[in-house]
């Protein structure tokens, strides 16, 4: 009897692996999973190659910095904060970690994987709205994915991360979607390697000679995960000793101002303590087209001159010890 | 739920395995309920609309059949296409007619004030009524008898696969299929996943990555030159064919991996000679319903040269608006009906040219250069735009926009491959080669490279496909 059986499951079985429309899934899933592995994995050798390493500002922000100073924050930070300028001033190394369109759940998981490695001296902030208000879309998580290349290699990667949603754990099973779309970023990387920034900062050639329209200023709800995620962020830096300063750099406009600083501010003070400089309406600044890129960048030229200016206080009032 | 979100790789198996475990006689509850599941994932509020309209357009069908009047059935018909056309004008194009007739009052120094509506559009309206009053007027016709089980009419409104962005389905063609015992078959699922992998490489990789520099540049149209506009335009007209026939594409796929045939909704329209052809291989299941519902009931071709024409030219007109409630879609809607009047009217539309010779060739760029036309006014946010972005495409050129080089080099690769694949389908038909080929493992390693490249440089942001606006 267990012959007959034995006998009808493998003669069935010879007839189920000879269909073609079987033998299309199981090799279909066969090369998907391969393809995935290898290919991932050379990937990932050249994402993270030396070459990459030394000319990817990215890479260098969530794994190898080392520098006394890190300046975080969005594109406000990324253009506004010359570290050469913070260098010559205070005699110590400092790196622009900022990003275009990102928010604190960002520069929260930065300063995380730094601290995975390293304490830094000081800790230079540069606050945005959305760094505490609500927003109406979830693209501020789903910015969070540049940090999908480092889910394995940085826990504070990993938890950025899953702010995207718990889907992403099983995603990350492929290996190459935590690279998707870094092709072309490798490839320059290794072959055409550029340096478009100073230590992360990446200035901002042009001038802005337009008018100014109207700003739109929504109103906004505050957001009390990113206000907790804000206060994480202070806690983390003053636990680890770190010198934390908070600026607000300058805006062209001063119209339409409202004070949806003026909250965040006043408590980042009570609570922490903390050293909070707001320059938005600097008079220096305000409406001198020549310093600005748009209305709301500063151009290099701007930069420069801000990046001088704040290195002083940040000079005066670091404490040394 | 979106089919190119993470919820949908979850869902769709799921559905499927238990379609397949589960008794006849229970499938079409369970697909039933899944279906409602489906779309309750975007305004769980609006499946009262879907369920709504089912309602209305299953009793006014049982109604017709019913009644032996012909009055009685003419007011029947009637009143189910009001309400349902009803539901749509008011979620769709209220707002658009109301700041329509306040501008145009303004402009006679009068004043118009009343206010428009804060409201949403219910994702895929514009779909299922259309395919519910299609049902109706069969009924009405009597070339259809009416369902009596609500639960399979209900059915064949939403089912998922085909609810948000068509096909737009015939009753004649899907309604039956609810009854049928489906088996499992490798050869649907096998066609399914084909399909399905083709039409995630059509949505992630091509349209989503195109879209990137056609939102950048159709948003900011000042900024930028007429170099510019025009490869905007062109990635545009590929954005919007591989955003609708992708999902076309998942939907036949997973409704035949389930046993189900769904209708052909793009066969490469840009191959086509002509405009008439065009529309005989773009968004097949809206331009035969507008065919059968529309233009032959208004005459079709069996009028009078001018009535003739004036029939092509509201249909296109009201094919224009149904796609969204906006003069730049009149427009374009008056465009395609311009053209067809024009090839008519100089038969040009009767030349025939093997499509590989250099007169085949030149006609399928002449044509292909006529609705990359019309797609300006299609995208355009507003007519001024549209016109200004022609305007510069044809004065001012210059360096084209550089920002983003990934989605120059990302798209064109991703074009590449589809326009590859395209050209083989439709000029060699008869061969079977890699994705299509005979030999399993080559079909199966093909389709794993196609995987592959959706995971390296296809879109991963969930965005929305461009026909639920509809």
């Amino acid at each position: 009897m267990f012959l007959i059986i034995v006998n009808l499951f493998i003669s069935n079985f010879k007839l189920f692996i000879k269909d073609k429309n079987i033998n299309f899934l199981l090799y279909l899933v066969l090369f998907t999973v391969f393809l995935d592995f290898s290919v991932g994995k050379i990937y990932e050798g050249f994402y993270f190659s030396k070459n990459s390493k030394k000319n990817d500002a990215l890479i260098h922000s969530v794994m190898e910095t080392n520098e006394d100073i890190l300046v975080f924050g969005s594109s406000r930070a990324l253009h506004h904060y010359n570290p050469r300028i913070i260098e010559d001033s205070m005699g110590i190394t400092c790196y622009n970690v900022g990003s275009g369109g990102q928010n604190i759940y960002y520069h929260l998981a930065l300063l995380e994987a730094a601290l995975e490695r390293y304490r830094p001296k000081i800790v230079i902030l540069e606050l945005m709205t959305i760094d505490f208000e609500l927003t109406s879309s979830q693209w501020e998580t789903e910015k969070l994915g540049v940090l999908l290349p480092f889910y394995d290699r940085s826990k504070a990667a990993q938890n950025a991360v899953l702010r995207r949603g718990i889907s992403e754990r099983v995603k990350t099973n492929s290996c190459i979607y935590p690279l998707n779309s870094l092709l072309y970023t490798s490839f320059r990387n290794n072959f055409l390697p550029f340096n478009n920034h100073i230590n992360g900062y990446i200035p901002v050639k042009k001038v802005w000679n337009k008018t100014l329209e109207k700003e739109q200023i929504s109103s906004s709800n505050v957001d009390t995960m990113k206000i907790n995620s804000l206060f994480h962020f202070v806690n983390l830096c003053q636990s680890n000793n770190i010198e934390i300063f908070i600026l607000i750099s300058p805006h062209y406009s001063n119209k339409n101002r409202n004070s949806r600083y003026d909250n965040i501010i006043e408590q980042l003070k009570s609570k922490f303590g903390v050293k909070v400089f707001n320059f938005e309406d600097d008079q220096y600044f305000l409406s001198k087209q020549s310093l600005f890129a748009d209305p709301v960048h500063l151009n290099s030229k701007g930069a420069d001159e801000y990046t001088s200016m704040i290195s002083n206080i940040i000079k005066h009032n670091f404490k040394k010890d | 739920m979106l089919f190119n979100s993470f919820e949908f790789l979850i869902f769709f198996p799921t559905v499927v395995l238990f379609y397949f475990l589960l008794p006849h006689k229970l499938r079409w509850l369970f697909l039933l309920g899944s279906s409602y599941y489906f779309y309750m994932n975007w305004k769980p509020i609006y499946a009262l609309l879907l369920f709504g309209s089912t309602l209305i357009t299953w009793g006014c069908s049982i109604l017709i059949e019913n009644t032996n009047s012909v009055r009685k059935k003419k007011i029947l018909l009637t009143s189910s296409l009001v309400i349902n056309f009803g539901i749509l004008f008011l979620y769709k194009y209220y707002n658009f007619i109301n700041q329509s007739v306040s501008d145009l009052l303004e402009i006679s120094g009068l004043k118009w004030t009343v206010p428009n509506l804060d409201i949403l559009l219910p994702v895929g309206i514009s779909f299922y009524i259309f395919q519910a009053v299609g049902y109706t007027i069969d009924v009405y016709r009597g070339e259809l008898k009416a369902e009596r089980h609500l639960g399979i009419y209900a059915l064949f409104v939403s089912f998922f696969p085909q609810l948000v962005a068509g096909p737009i389905e015939r009753s004649k063609n899907l309604l039956s299929q609810f009854r049928v015992f489906h088996k499992f078959d490798f050869v649907n699922v096998v066609a399914g996943i084909k399909q399905m992998i083709w039409g995630f490489f059509m949505k992630l990789v091509v349209a989503d990555r195109l879209s990137l520099l056609v939102n950048a540049v159709y948003n900011n149209v000042e900024e930028h030159n007429g170099t510019t506009l025009l490869i905007a335009t062109i990635f545009f007209a590929f954005q919007i064919y591989c955003d609708f026939a992708g999902y076309s594409n998942i939907a036949i796929g997973a409704a035949r991996m389930m046993g189900f045939e769904l209708m052909t909704n793009f066969n490469r329209p840009y191959f086509s000679s002509n405009i008439s052809e065009f529309w005989q291989r773009w968004h097949i299941s809206l331009s035969t319903w507008f065919r059968d519902y529309l233009y032959i009931p208004l005459g079709g071709n069996r009028v009078g040269v001018i009535k003739n024409y004036f029939n092509i030219f509201i249909t296109f007109l009201i094919s224009g608006i149904w796609h969204g409630a906006n003069w730049t879609f009149l427009i374009w809607g008056g465009l395609h009906g311009f053209y067809n009047i024009f090839q008519k009217y100089f038969g040009l539309d009767k030349i025939q040219f093997k499509k590989l010779t250099p007169y085949g060739i030149i006609l399928i760029f002449t044509n292909f250069l006529l609705v990359i036309f019309a797609w300006i006014f299609f995208r355009a946010n507003t007519t001024s735009d549209a016109w200004n972005i022609s305007y510069k495409i044809l004065t001012n050129h210059g360096i084209p926009f550089k920002e983003s080089i990934t989605t120059y080099i990302y798209g064109i690769f991703g074009l590449t491959i589809l326009l590859s694949k395209e050209v083989f389908d439709e000029f060699f038909p008869d061969k079977k080669i890699l994705f299509d080929s005979e030999k399993p493992i080559v079909a199966a390693l093909a389709n794993a490279c196609l995987v592959i490249i959706i995971l390296s440089i296809g879109v991963f942001d969930n965005s929305q496909f461009i026909y639920f606006q509809f």
